[in-house]
């Protein structure tokens, strides 16, 4: 119930068009029980009386009523449907909100199909409820218990009869809503594992054809199909057992009313009159029974899938800027440490960088060298918060980076991450990724100086070019240019290459190093690399190892101090010899 | 990304073209159908006798005093509700048997089809789009196939039971009181045109929404890092806005129907009232009172039916738009499929040749312009170049990919064209430029490429692929499950995963496209040895840019503009000092 409060917020911005709406169907049902009541005076007063002017006067109330009818139906439908979409709306749009902003561990551990079922089908179902359930349930509510009122005062005795199937109604709805809402929570967890198995299906097809897998995967999909269907078939017992007996049993009330009534009748304690009036009134007892049944599911379903989302919307973001930020600009030196810092990952035990300290000075480049795995990207990670250390700190300009405004920290600590995801779009879109409003000069100065221009301008429409989703259509030298010169664009004071030139022949990496000199003459670079060539002029180099710096100085130092360097050099020295 | 100039794919499919190949899905499901059809036919009697046996009950014992009639009418009520019960017991379970067994059909059948396209279609269509055709359009198909089939079926039964009892009174009034029906089917029909483009679009927005959302999601790192988050929310709040307007406008469509038919329904009343009323009153006699008001309850009867139809018509036109689209992607031709013909590979022995290739993309673009290469069985390829040169390209014609434009590719002397692609896939190994590992667990990645393979084969290749170590010290172990993208473990380590799959993948041909270039020299050079291993006896294409692993292949071949532009051994190359001598002196160490 918990959840229905929190789902009513929702419905507060739209509180005005729901209002409308329901007041539009309280006139529609009033309408539709007045419309009877002329009819019988068309025949008794009209027809039957042969009175051509009764016939007449009765038919224009009629069409009358149905313009009125007319008129408020549309606008509950219509009302209806824009409140409930402004719902779906607004909840999307917190939820992606939500998780455009969860920090990285989040993403680490939720499937990315999963989550688009969220904010797909979760919310359709939720919306569902607002646009239908709820307006119909708020009034088969009123209708009821107006209904009790009015067979009551007409004959307590009677309406105590009916009413004696009321409470075994009530036990099955509780019933009924305590069962199908996990039921149906179950249905949703099993379509985005659906989902989920699709999403990667698409997302990895290459593999999955070239190792001619579709057979496995689709025995996988077909297997989650079925599990989908026999959950479904599940909450359909439920419902097609929950739902005919609450039918069933109003109809007893029915005949109860019948049989009991027809004999107090008999025995002359109540007029005939009495029986049929009550029994009339008694089918607007029992339809709002029969509806609130049938919203049953609705209901369920859409508690189901409100819990999930607020799942997300409850989970807290672990990396936020401070209360009172300090803002950093592109007037920072640049000056970045780390200061005994120890980081280990959500959820692992072990750390996966313990005690790392250096000093980066504005203007110097530093370089990072390790065996894969050893912690690298990790390290650099941590610059632009994507996670939070353990232990330690990280200092830029003296400042912890913790205090520093999150966005602004990030614009001034580029990183070309390791892996290149580019989007859907131009080539350009690409480029101005991160400064949308750059000039036509800034993208073909960055992208000059990534070495990208030439390429790009060899593509049959130029930086107008559409790549594919995750940059397909382009080598996968050709993205980490791309994503070099998106990142160039934003001038950050710190940059960081996370081996991101691994793609490119040498002769290009070559050019590209040249070219990126005097920026990084002026700027604070970190760069990862397996080459020994791309790092060799480094003002410092550290070999990591297990998550520790086990050497650190020049290259020419390092020559003499470090046995693994040693070993690194003449692991790539070996190639030249041959 | 860019929405507001695209224009809204039409409907290709007429909505009776949809209806059908909808139904030729419930062919298979004769049986489940007809114990509906009979679910329903109790569960309407249950409802009808209801009303006639209360009637008789006041009308024939009530008011004479008969209670041992009541009695019995009552005992018959109780037994009619009960078979009305159980109907509808049944037709709701088999009813959403009957449509869950359609969704999961469908879903299976698109799911395979999708398996079958090629991959030029992904790169054409965004996977949210696809994504959203699968779940989204089918589940409004779904919808349709289920209570909305239910409620016009049973509509259908009454309106034509009602229409027989009305020609059986009077033919005169019966005609006058669906005088209106033709006006009525061309309301309908000019909606239902309406409320089609409406519902198209509110289709196409939701794949639109669907494809940012996969796009942004798996981009919410990029996102962040270049603090961009607000532009991508606002983004997604545009689609977002473009699908509730959407859904808005397409609800007024239907919101503006209902009543329009409503109130043609009430205009029949009237009329049946004012001409059978006039005929009562001035009429020769033949038309009485009492037909004139059977007649007026008639109207009603048989208009609720009606309405509930036209109704029903305009809101399937939203199934019938996702219907449209199902029917699309499952029509889509994949553009490369084995011949009718084809025979099947079988263990080849890997002799491959080029002839002549030409290959582009697209066709104003040539990127390979009369290629010839060849490799013997167990002969080593080495390709190197540029990056953007055309290295993947070359080697993705293999397992075709993609087909090339003219020449022949050719293995143990077959074209590749005239086996089964599956059979030709087979006998191909790869280890992908991009590292794409599934959100499953290491060791099923692992057999990815080799599913009967035990466990213990999948730890020696991991092993062998110098994997192992990192693995045990996951909280998991093998059985650790990695996230989308794989974005837990370190890129390197996906490539040593990618080469470990391919190692226990055994194939007879494979490719390495780059596989290390995310590894470090010395963990590289630990992995050559296996990879060394793996190549001793079977033709392999190998790409790389650190010239080290390649040094010993059989030939390496310098891909430039348009093809070829050096080929030789490594010596031959060094000592020729051409391109390669100028990329190995590139890579030494200043
Ligand atoms: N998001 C993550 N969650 C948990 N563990 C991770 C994550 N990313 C990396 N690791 C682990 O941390 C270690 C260091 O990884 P990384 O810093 O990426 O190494 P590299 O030096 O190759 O860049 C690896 O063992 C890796 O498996
Ligand atoms: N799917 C594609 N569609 C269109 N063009 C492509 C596609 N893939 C690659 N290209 C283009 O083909 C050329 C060769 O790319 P590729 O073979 O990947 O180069 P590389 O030699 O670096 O492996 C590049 O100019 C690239 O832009
Ligand atoms: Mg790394
Ligand atoms: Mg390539």
């Amino acid at each position: 119930m918990d959840i229905i409060r929190r789902g009513l917020v929702y419905l507060r911005p739209y509180w005005r068009l729901a209002a409308g709406a329901f007041a539009s169907m309280l006139i529609v049902t009033a309408t539709n029980l007045y419309v009877p009541q002329v009819i019988q005076q068309l025949i008794d007063d009209g027809i039957e009386a042969q009175n051509w002017e009764g016939i007449i006067w009765a038919t224009v109330i009629l069409l009358g009523l149905a313009l009125i009818r007319g008129v408020f139906s549309f606008t509950n439908t219509y009302w209806s449907a824009e409140s409930s979409q402004g719902i779906a709306y607004d909840l999307r749009n917190e939820i992606f909100e939500k998780l455009e902003n969860l920090s990285f561990s989040f993403h680490d551990t939720h499937q990315t199909g999963k989550l688009m079922t969220r904010t797909t089908s979760d919310v359709e179902n939720v919306r569902t409820f607002f646009a239908q359930g709820l307006l119909q349930l708020v009034s088969a509510l009123i209708t009821f218990l107006g209904s009790i009122i009015i067979l009551l005062v007409t004959d307590w005795r009677l309406a105590l009869a009916v009413l004696s199937t009321v409470p075994v109604i009530i036990v099955i709805f509780v019933f009924l809503f305590s069962r199908m809402g996990p039921l149906f929570g179950e249905v949703q967890r099993m379509l985005g594992k659906l989902n989920t198995i699709l999403q990667e299906n698409i997302a990895g097809i290459r593999v999955v054809k070239s190792f001619t897998a579709e057979p496995f995967e689709l025995q996988r999909y077909r297997d989650q199909n079925e599990n989908l269907y026999q959950q479904n078939i599940h909450v359909a017992r439920y419902f097609g057992t929950g739902f005919p007996t609450v039918f069933l049993l109003s109809n007893i009330g029915t005949l109860i009313v019948i049989w009991y009534g027809g004999n107090r009748v008999i025995s002359e304690q109540i007029q005939l009159g009495q029986l049929i009036a009550f029994n009339s009134y008694l089918s607007y007892l029992l339809n709002p029974i029969f509806q609130i049944g049938g919203l049953s599911q609705q209901l369920s379903s859409a508690t189901a899938s409100g819990n999930r989302l607020f799942e997300i919307i409850d989970t807290e973001i672990e990396i936020t800027s401070p209360a009172n930020p300090i803002p950093i600009t592109h007037q920072s030196p640049g000056h970045l440490s780390f200061e005994n810092v120890t980081f280990r990952y959500q959820g692992s035990d072990s750390n996966v960088l313990t005690d790392i300290s250096f000093e980066a000075h504005p203007g110097q480049t530093v370089a990072l060298l390790g065996s894969t795995g050893s912690g690298k990207s990790s390290i650099v990670n941590l610059i632009p918060r994507f996670y939070d250390v353990t232990d330690g700190r990280i200092a830029i300009d003296g400042t912890n980076i913790r205090e520093y405004d999150l966005n602004m920290l990030r614009e001034q600590v580029g990183s070309c991450l390791q892996e290149v995801t580019l989007r859907s779009g131009t080539i350009r879109d690409n480029i101005c990724f991160g400064k949308p409003d750059a000039t036509e000069d800034e993208i073909i100065e960055a992208a000059k100086m990534a070495q990208a221009h030439v390429f790009i301008m060899q593509q049959p429409n130029g930086y107008d070019t559409q790549v594919g989703e995750r940059g397909s259509g382009l080598s996968g030298g050709q993205r980490q240019r791309v994503a070099i010169a998106r990142v160039l664009l934003v001038h950050p004071r710190i940059i960081i290459f996370d081996d991101s030139m691994s793609a490119l022949d040498a002769e290009t990496e070559q050019e590209l190093k040249v070219a990126l000199n005097p920026f990084l003459e002026k700027h604070t670079a970190i760069i990862i690399a397996q080459r020994i060539s791309t790092v060799v002029s480094a003002d410092q180099i550290l070999v990591i190892d297990n998550g520790e710096i086990i050497a650190r100085g020049t290259h020419t130092e390092l020559l003499e101090s470090s046995g693994v360097y040693q070993d690194i050099v003449r692991s790539q020295l070996e190639e030249e010899e041959a | 990304m860019s929405q507001e100039n695209e224009q809204i794919p039409a409907r290709t499919r007429t909505d009776w073209d949809v209806i059908k190949r909808l139904l030729a899905y419930l062919g298979g499901e004769g049986s489940v159908l007809a114990v509906v059809l009979v679910m329903l036919v109790l569960q309407t009697v249950g409802n009808a006798f209801g009303p006639t046996l209360i009637g008789r009950a006041i009308d024939e014992f009530i008011s004479v005093d008969d209670r041992a009639g009541l009695r019995t009418t009552m005992l018959t009520l109780g037994g009619v509700y009960l078979v009305g019960w159980v109907g509808f017991m049944g037709q709701i379970y088999f009813m959403s048997m009957l449509s869950q067994r359609l969704l999961k059909k469908l879903r299976s059948d698109i799911f395979e089809h999708v398996q079958k396209l090629s991959i030029g279609y992904f790169f054409k269509h965004g996977a949210g789009d696809l994504m959203s055709r699968l779940v989204n359009d089918t589940s409004a198909v779904g919808n349709l196939m289920g209570q909305q089939l239910i409620q016009s079926l049973g509509s259908l039964f009454g309106l034509i039971a009602v229409l027989i009892a009305m020609f059986a009174l009077n033919v005169q009034l019966t005609l006058v009181t669906i005088i209106i029906l033709p006006i009525m089917v061309a309301i309908t029909w000019w909606f239902s045109i309406r409320s089609r483009a409406a519902y198209r679009e509110t289709r196409e927005a939701l794949g639109q929404l669907s494809a940012g959302l996969e796009e942004d999601l798996s981009t919410v790192r990029e996102a962040q890092s270049f603090a961009v988050t607000e532009d991508v929310i606002n983004h997604f709040r545009q689609d977002n806005a473009h699908n509730r307007d959407a859904e808005i406008r397409a609800a007024g469509i239907t919101a503006a129907f209902a009543p329009i038919m409503d109130a043609l329904s009430t205009l029949a009343t009237v009329l049946v009232a004012g001409y059978g009323g006039y005929l009562a009153i001035f009429g020769d006699g033949t038309v009485t009172v009492g037909v004139v008001v059977a007649f007026l309850s008639y109207a009603q009867q048989f208009f609720r039916p009606v309405q509930l139809l036209s109704n029903l018509y305009t809101t399937a036109q939203s199934a019938f738009a996702g219907g449209d689209r199902v029917f699309d992607l499952l029509d889509a031709e994949p553009e490369i499929s084995s011949k009718p013909n084809a025979s099947e590979f079988s263990d080849v022995d890997g002799h491959v040749a080029f002839k002549d290739i030409v290959f582009g993309y697209d066709d104003s673009k040539i990127i390979l312009d009369g290629v010839s290469l060849e490799a013997k069985p167990g002969e080593m390829i080495a390709f190197v170049g540029e990056t953007g040169a055309g290295k993947s390209t070359f080697v993705n014609l293999l397992g075709r990919f993609y087909d090339i434009n003219s020449g022949d590719l050719l293995i143990d002397g077959t074209d590749v064209r005239d086996v089964t692609v599956r059979s030709l896939r087979q006998q191909l190994g790869e280890v992908p430029q991009n590292s794409f590992l599934f959100a499953d667990s290491i060791m099923n990645n692992l057999k990815y490429g080799a599913h009967e393979a035990t466990d213990d084969e999948a730890i020696s290749a991991a092993k062998a692929a110098m994997a192992h170590e990192f693995i045990m010290d996951l909280p998991d172990g093998y059985d650790t499950v990695l996230s989308t993208g794989a974005t837990s473990i370190s890129q390197g380590q996906r490539q040593l995963l990618c080469i470990a799959r391919a190692i226990l993948a055994d194939p007879k041909i494979l490719i390495l496209d780059e596989a290390t270039s995310n590894i470090d020299t010395r963990t590289e050079r630990l992995v050559q040895k296996a990879i060394d291993n793996l190549l001793e006896n079977r033709t392999s294409f190998v790409i790389a840019h650190r010239l080290s692993t390649i040094r010993h292949a059989n030939q390496i071949v310098v891909i430039g503009k348009g093809g070829i532009v050096e080929r030789g051994t490594h010596d031959e190359l060094v000592t020729a000092g051409g391109h390669y001598a100028g990329l190995i002196k590139a890579q030494e160490i200043d």
